[in-house]
This record gives structure tokens, sequence and C-alpha cells, in this order.
């Protein structure tokens, strides 16, 4: 019988030495087919960056990856930066300190509106997705984007932030799969065991703010996508909140947006980008 | 005398006809005898997209370069796979071509269309069934396009009409691995016929295309294998010996068979 801790030990019991070979092989793919020089990826200390970081490392080596730390001091707790400067050391990779603060402040400023909690949590999410891309540019390397699954099905990230990148190698695996992988490539126990956090205003944490435990979201995630239950099934599983159901599945409905090139309007035959236009990255003519 | 099997199992790019042209010379320089073996749509790298439309139109002039290059090796064919554009409609399709040109043509049959495949948005489903050629004066070789080998019709109807080697190109990413590993050994067993499985490797987009061609003698035992995740070559020479042993002494399920089962009446109780 499916119960919500069968669907969680099939979670944790995916085949993670392959997984995990397909990402570090994607990745090299993907920069030698992109002809990039470096990847760039920005690092939080939280849990997604850190493997994302690891992941990247063990398939361009140390010396072609840029871990940027983009805090906004007095925001960010100390204890991420820390984390994020001695896991970039102990990876032996180059890393950037760069603090947001001025140039958050100075958007801020533009208007009295822009305070908000929400607005200025998604301008400086934004504003680091515009530093990575300059450093892209700077050393023709391409950024990756350290987004996992079940942020991307809920929408838990900021559209153009966070969610603006070339890869997103850890974007098919579930939170709860992260933390799983996390340990078995063997980052640092606080880091493994850190609680989710955006860390766009003072205390916030995902689960939190989500109302929603992850190990619960993934759960509903997980028998909807990859076993494809109707959410009227999953909330006949023992052990699954009926309420969890819903609230994720309305999770899932007001994000589709931000999971798709911006919508144009039809108008001709031919295809339509985002739409019916259908060709391969890295295609040739 | 045995037939000589040659896998290449080679990077194929998307869209890029020109390059995986160059990639089948190049492996035909390297042999003069035998049956050299590519991948479903090889021609243009299988995932290839809305490319497909353009692409058709430019794939006989490849076959045709392709026996070209064997025009000075009698004892070489070479089966790959490729759109092919036949009137106004697309088939997912399969030749097998030497010196002489195209000696036989297979179409798949059943298309996929689910998950990251597409194959209803470009191909028309194979109408007629193409009988097994010989090859080696002995070895009488048919053709099921991948998804054609996940039902017992196509590859049972060949080996009824003599197939004792089924060649199945495919392109199968990781996510197909597991259900590979028991068809192909069922598909052998249930009639007695050497499958040579023909996979893509490595991205395709994001997609991984995973390897792992191999051959499976007529008693379902994976008898060479190319590597997970990276370009090889498999090498084998069938034996028709082997076929003969296994399909009348050991395990005869070709000759056991039963063809007029979904034909019979029902009884009345």
């Amino acid at each position: 019988m499916v119960t919500k801790e069968s669907v969680l030990e099939e979670l944790l019991s995916a085949p993670f030495d392959i997984y995990r070979n397909i990402i570090v092989r994607f990745i090299r793919y993907y920069v030698s087919r992109a002809r990039a020089s470096k990847a760039i990826l920005g690092l939080s200390g939280g849990i997604d960056s850190s493997l994302a970081l690891k992941l990247t490392v063990e398939a361009l080596g140390n010396d072609r990856v840029l871990a940027v730390i983009m805090p906004y001091e007095g925001i960010t707790p100390q204890q991420d930066i820390d984390d994020a400067i001695s896991l970039a050391k102990t990876l032996n990779v180059e890393y950037e300190y760069v603090p947001l603060n001025g140039v958050v402040d100075k958007i801020v400023a533009l208007r009295d509106g822009f305070s908000d909690k929400l607005v200025r949590g998604n301008i400086l999410a934004r504003l680091r997705m515009l530093v990575l891309y300059a450093f892209a540019n700077e050393f023709g390397g391409i950024v990756v984007g350290t987004s996992d699954k079940s942020e991307l099905l809920i929408g838990y990230f900021t559209k153009y932030g966070d969610g603006g990148s070339d890869i997103m190698p850890i974007g098919d695996l579930y939170k709860t799969q992260v933390r799983k992988l996390a340990e078995i490539v063997g980052l640092p126990g606080n880091i493994v065991r850190k609680p989710s956090s955006p860390g766009l205003w003072v205390g916030q944490l995902a689960e939190k703010e989500l109302g929603v435990q992850y190990s619960d979201i993934d759960v509903v995630l997980y028998l909807l996508v990859e076993k494809g239950y109707h959410p009227r099934a999953i909330k006949n599983v023992s052990g699954v909140n009926p309420e969890v159901v819903d609230k994720v599945i309305e999770l899932i409905i007001k994000s589709e947006h931000k999971r798709k090139f911006p919508r144009i309007p039809k108008l001709q035959h031919g295809a339509t980008v985002g739409l019916d236009w259908k060709y391969p990255v890295w295609m040739r003519f | 005398m045995g037939l000589k099997v040659i896998v290449p199992q080679i990077k194929f790019r998307e869209g890029a006809i020109k390059e995986n042209l160059d990639k089948i010379l190049r492996v035909i320089a390297n042999y003069d005898e035998g049956l050299i073996l590519f991948p479903e749509l090889a021609l243009v790298g299988y995932y290839a997209g809305d490319l497909i439309y353009y692409l058709a139109e430019e794939t006989q002039e490849a076959i045709e370069r392709i026996s070209e290059e064997l025009s000075s090796k009698e004892d070489l064919v070479v089966g790959v796979g490729y759109p092919e554009l036949y009137g106004t409609v697309i088939y997912n399709s399969y030749s097998f071509i030497d010196s002489m040109g195209v000696i036989a043509t297979w179409r798949k049959f059943h298309l996929s269309t689910f998950g990251i495949f597409e194959e209803h948005r470009y191909f028309r489903p194979g109408d007629l069934l193409t009988r097994p050629i010989v090859l080696n004066e002995e070895f009488s070789v048919g053709v099921a396009i991948c998804y054609d080998a996940f039902f017992p019709s196509v590859i049972s109807r060949l080996v009824n009409l003599g197939a004792e080697v089924i060649v199945i190109p495919s392109a199968s990413p990781l996510q197909s691995r597991e259900l590979w590993d028991h068809i192909l050994r069922t598909r052998a067993l249930e009639n007695n016929a050497y499958i040579i499985y023909v996979n893509h490797v490595g991205f395709k987009d994001s997609v991984f295309f995973y390897g792992e061609s191999r051959i499976v003698d007529p008693f379902g035992r994976v008898v060479t294998k190319a590597k997970f995740g990276e370009e090889d070559t498999l090498q084998f020479i069938i034996d028709k010996d082997e076929i003969i042993r296994v399909s009348t002494m050991f395990r005869p399920t070709f000759r056991d068979y039963r063809s007029d089962i979904s034909d019979l009446p029902l009884s009345e109780e």
C-alpha cells in the first residue's frame, strides 16, 4: 500500500550514483557545447547552491568555476556567509565577495513602494542574477542556476532572479533528494542539515513561509509528477494531509507562468516562440 | 562462415546531417566486410525537433553518398536510420545500403509519442512490412525500429518470414534502460533470434541517451554490450550453428509458436 512513508522511502532510494554521474556529464557537455571558459554560480551557503557548486567542480575541475557570494549584509545570516566562504575554500574554487547593500538601497530609494519586503526581496534576487551575468560576460562563462525540482514546481523562486540562468543541474531533484545527494557527496553536515531559506529578508524560512514541510510537498509532487496520480488520488494516500495537497496544487497553478517563456499571442501559421517553436539547443542547420 | 556485425556506438548531433554523414563515412573507411549498424535517425541525430521537416529533404543525397563510399567494398552493408521523405509524407525509416544503393528499407510502425517523444508530429507510421533480407548467403536479417520492439508482433512476423537476426536501431534515454534490459532478452528468447540493439549515446539537448548497444543471442544471453554513456564499438560474428542448436535442441520457441491463437474460435463454455 502506498503511504506517505513509502513514497518518502522511494524518493530517497533513487539511483543517486547515476543521477550524480548524469548531472556531472551534463554540466561538462553543456559548457563544452557553449564553448564557455567558466561556470559562474551564486553561492549562498544553503544546500542547493552548495550541492550545485560541488557537482560543477566535479564536472569542470576547481579552476573553471567561479563562486559569487552576494549577501545583503544585515539580512543574510552571517552563518550562511561563513559557510559559503568556507565551502569555496574547501573545494579550492575562486570566489568573489560582492555585498549588494549599496545597489539594492539605491534601487529601493527610487520609490516608496519598493521598500516593501517582497518587492525588495525580489530586487535582491534579480540583482544577483545581473551580477552573475556580468561575471559570465566578463569571463566568457555560463551561469549555473541552483534551483531544485520542488522549488521549480511550486514556483518558490524569483522570475528572472534565481530563476534566471543557463542551466539548472539539480533542477530534476526534489528537495529531499537534494539533501540526500548532498550527504552522499560529502557536503559539511551543517549545510546538509540547514533549513532552506531564500534569505531575502530577516528570519525568512522556506517551510515557515510556505506553511508546509518540504517532506510533505515532495510526497505530493512525487505522486503527481513521477507517478501520475490525480490530486484526488493523492488525498487518499495514508498519511497525506488533504489540505497540503490543495496547497501544493494551488502553488503549482499560480506559478505556471514562471516556468514558461513569456506568453505571445499566436498570430501566424509558423511556429511561435515559446509555444510551438521546437528546435533543440545546440542543433545545427 | 559467420555474419560479422559492427556496431559503432558514436555521438550524432541534432540536425547536423553533414557532420553526421562525415562520421558515418569515416567509420565505413575502417572496414571491408560485414554489417555496420548505426542507430535510429542517426543521420539527423534523432532529437532534431522541427528541423526534421527540412532534413527529410536532404537525406536521399546522404544515402547516395554512403552507397558511393561502398562502391569498392562489395562485402560491406551499412544500416542507417533517417527521416525518409516519400511523396508528401515522412517516415521514420531504416535502410540497408550496399555498393548498389538501398537494398531494403523498414519503416517504424509504432511511433513514440509520450514524454519527451513527439514522433507523431513528424512521421506517418509504417504501413507495409518489408521482408527480411538475406546477407552473406545464409543470414536472414530484419529490422524493428526502437518502440516497435515493445510489441511482439513486428519481430514475430519478421521471424515467421525467416529472420534469424533482428536489428533494433534505437534512440533511448536513460529512463528506458531497465525496460530494454527485459525486452531485448525476451524478444531474443521468444523468437530464437539474435537481437542487435543499436542505441544513441550522449546528450541530445538535455536528455541523456545511455548507449549500451548490445547483441543478445537466441537463448536470451547478452553476448556483448557497449559502454554506458560512452562512445564504443562492438564487433561480433554471428554463428549460424548457434541459432540452429538453440532453436532445435534447447528452447525451440520458434518451432512451437502458434501464430493462429488470435484467430482461434472461442469455446462455448
